[in-house]
């Protein structure tokens, strides 16, 4: 009875000190919705548009009619006309142009000079360019030679429509999730200790429990207004949640637990602000940003980076949101993140609460 | 005005070596950003396929054969059942399935959960198994320039250049200030009769030289760990940092001078700068945009940096060819520190 007295307490204290400072409130409700709207349909990973130039060895008629080909395709623009193959080089430095087309007489003469700087748009923009010079080529020359062979059908599971939300969303997500429950936890837990409160509060019968769970009750109620925002995001992206709902949103739970986790043990550790801030950032951020997967895929890491991105939070959630909304399955086959989210939650609070046990006594 | 300047400079100086947590900054980003971070930043594919021949041709057996051949694909079976493979790829065990009909018709399938990795290891098999046909028709004669590689780490390392120096030097010019300000050290100096403009060029050019040190190490040690070699001048390179650093360490002073503590202000200073990093061209390059996002490059400062650093380290270009992305720079530095001064003559 009187354990819950003392966290209520603490967690009306910790609401009072957020609401009272406007840019605590815009940090917590205003900025997730902005990060997650935005940067859903800012983030694309599909082409849409590329600059190109053209240049005609010939200045012949089919050549043009080729160049009118490209400029009719929408994705295509047609930006700069050279005169001379030395011009080309140079035209890579103006209006973002990212390929030039020479065309010849026939096909055989068309090059195709495309900026390779890129890996990732360099083949989107090879794609897009090969296609409509096939094309042309196949309408202005027809060769009784050309080998037709079927185009393989390609179906995207999971995301059939291949929509450009569904990559950038769990990570976003996951980056709203650590700056909330992970930065903003640790600092005001922090805060405690630059002011002197901490001091005051070992006076009292206070428990290290006490006070962690008092700090992060008032989180636990943010918690909930970011499922409902997060259920509203996939909504207006058009994100279905395959999997069980409960599942899906005990997986978010768990990940806001996690951060907070975290929080608590760097401010556990660490007694000024500034060094909280810095090794959240630096520590924590970056590497969970870069290396979960959010748009590097892990695979694709050599294997002992692969294994340290593997065992962290951040991953884990990705790997569980992608598991359970995505691809819809249960809990039987996504159990493995869920079990390292899980188990580094309670990792984090026990070597928390013990920081905190020593510090207090 | 000089000796003022210098006297800020040196009293920059020792308020840097006096605190330990921002030397942690300055000695660590590096090492985080630049000697780990970039190990996980590529996008070569390492594609896991199935295939089900259900023709039972030569065309199956061909096709395994001609995708354990490429160096994209890391695992190529046969495989007796469609149920099998996608239970496979529900646990994330495997990237693509081909399907061979009994027609010869092929079926790709592939796992659409991360569009980027999806559409690669797509176009490496359809690739792969175009292979005879596009060597035969084709005919177009495409030339790559600016190759960076396939796995996309060197156009990745050189965002994180521009990152590292943008959050050493913004963050440390924000709590600097923010410090100053809330001991009272910017009253006291003020009323030594110490002009706006004196205080703020020796706030700028303390941190652009910590800005450029930083770049330096960052610098040596992708060229260490990674084997980046800088095709442009080292010196267009430095003045192209200091051209960068002059709006954003304009943008942290605005932050820092508006701001009532050091958390707060560190945390509107990470929120700008995760806007301006997100909307600049550091993950989704300008063209996968849509044209209202694309338009915000023009307040961006991290979006003219980013695209001129890589045609300076991969392309090679001189800085004739970036009067564009200067003018851009100078333009906001210049419009930024016109309202630092406002404000600081303002409000003293």
């Amino acid at each position: 009875m009187r354990t819950r007295k003392v966290i209520r307490s603490i967690a009306v204290k910790e609401f009072r000190h957020i609401l009272r400072d406007p840019v605590s409130c815009l940090l917590l409700f205003l900025m997730p919705v902005i990060i997650l709207v935005i940067f859903g349909y800012a983030l694309s990973f599909e082409l849409n548009h590329v600059n190109i130039a053209v240049l005609s060895r010939d200045r012949s008629v089919s050549s043009e009619k080729l160049f009118l080909r490209l400029d009719a395709n929408p994705k295509i623009r047609i930006v700069k006309r050279l005169y001379d193959m030395r011009d080309i080089e140079e035209a890579f430095a103006s209006r973002n142009i990212r390929a030039v087309v020479v065309a010849g007489e026939g096909l055989g003469e068309t090059e195709v000079f495309v900026d390779a700087m890129i890996p990732m748009l360099a083949m989107s923009t090879e794609n897009l360019l090969g296609e409509v010079i096939l094309r042309n080529a196949a309408e202005t020359h027809p060769s009784p030679n050309v080998q037709e062979l079927p185009e393989p059908r390609i179906r995207y599971l999971y995301n059939p429509a291949l929509k450009k939300e569904y990559m950038p969303v769990p990570g976003l997500i996951m980056m709203v999730f650590l700056l909330v429950y992970s930065i903003m936890l640790g600092v005001s837990v922090n805060r405690e200790k630059v002011q002197g409160c901490i001091r005051l509060l070992r006076l009292t019968p206070m428990r290290a429990s006490d006070l962690m769970a008092g700090k992060t009750a008032p989180y636990f109620l943010i918690a909930f207004f970011h499922l409902g925002m997060i259920f509203l995001v996939c909504r207006l992206f058009g994100i279905e949640i395959l999997g069980n709902r409960m599942l899906f949103f005990g997986i978010c739970f768990l990940f806001a637990v996690c951060c907070m986790s975290l929080g608590l043990l760097i401010s556990a550790c660490f007694d000024r602000q500034l060094d909280v801030l810095i090794l959240c950032w630096i520590i924590l951020f970056i590497p969970n940003v870069f290396m979960s997967g959010f748009i590097f895929p892990v695979s694709t890491m050599p294997p002992a980076i692969g294994a340290v991105a593997r065992s962290m939070p951040g991953t884990a959630f990705i790997d569980a949101f992608r598991d359970v909304a995505y691809k819809g399955n249960s809990l039987s086959v996504a159990f493995r993140p869920i079990l390292i989210l899980a188990g580094e939650t309670l990792g984090f609070t026990l070597l928390s609460y013990v920081i905190f046990s020593i510090r207090l006594r | 005005m000089m000796k003022r300047i210098g006297n800020l400079l040196i009293k920059e100086f020792l308020q840097l070596v006096r605190t330990p947590a921002l030397l942690a900054i300055i000695v660590l980003s590096p090492l985080v950003i630049i000697g780990l971070v970039p190990f996980a930043m590529s996008n070569k594919v390492r594609c896991r396929v199935e295939v089900i021949d259900r023709s039972f041709s030569d065309a199956g057996r061909e096709a395994v054969a001609g995708l354990s051949g490429s160096k994209y694909i890391v695992s190529c079976v046969l495989s007796e059942s469609l149920q099998e493979s996608v239970a496979r790829m529900d646990r994330a065990e495997l990237d693509l399935i081909l399907i061979i009909e009994p027609d010869g018709r092929q079926t790709i399938l592939a796992d659409g959960t991360h569009n980027l990795n999806a559409t690669a290891s797509v176009w490496h098999v359809c690739k792969q198994l175009e292979k005879p046909r596009t060597e035969a028709t084709a005919g177009i004669r495409f030339h790559h320039l600016f190759s960076s590689g396939d796995d996309n780490t060197h156009y990745y390392l050189v965002s994180m250049l521009v990152l590292l120096v943008a959050i050493v030097s913004c963050s440390l010019i924000t709590v600097s200030v923010i410090s100053e300000k809330e001991s009272k050290m910017l009253e006291h100096l003020f009323s030594t009769g110490l002009r706006p403009s004196v205080y703020l060029a020796s706030k700028l050019l303390f941190f652009c030289f910590i800005g450029l040190l930083e770049l330096m190490a960052g610098l040596l040690l992708s060229r260490l760990v990674f084997s980046l070699h800088v095709a442009g001048s080292l010196l267009t390179l430095a003045f192209w940092g200091v051209c960068f650093m002059f709006p954003m360490l304009n943008l942290s002073f605005l932050i820092a001078y508006g701001s009532r503590s050091q958390v707060q202000a560190i945390f509107i200073l990470v929120f700008a700068l995760l806007i301006l990093i997100l909307l600049s061209t550091m993950f989704a390059p300008l063209d996968h945009m849509s044209d209202l996002f694309a338009s915000t490059r023009f307040v961006n400062p991290f979006f003219w940096m980013i695209d001129g650093s890589w045609m300076i380290i991969l392309k090679g270009y001189a800085f004739g060819s970036l009067l564009p992305h200067f003018g851009m720079l100078l333009g906001m530095g210049a419009a930024l520190t016109f309202l630092n001064l406002f404000i600081l003559q303002k409000s003293n």
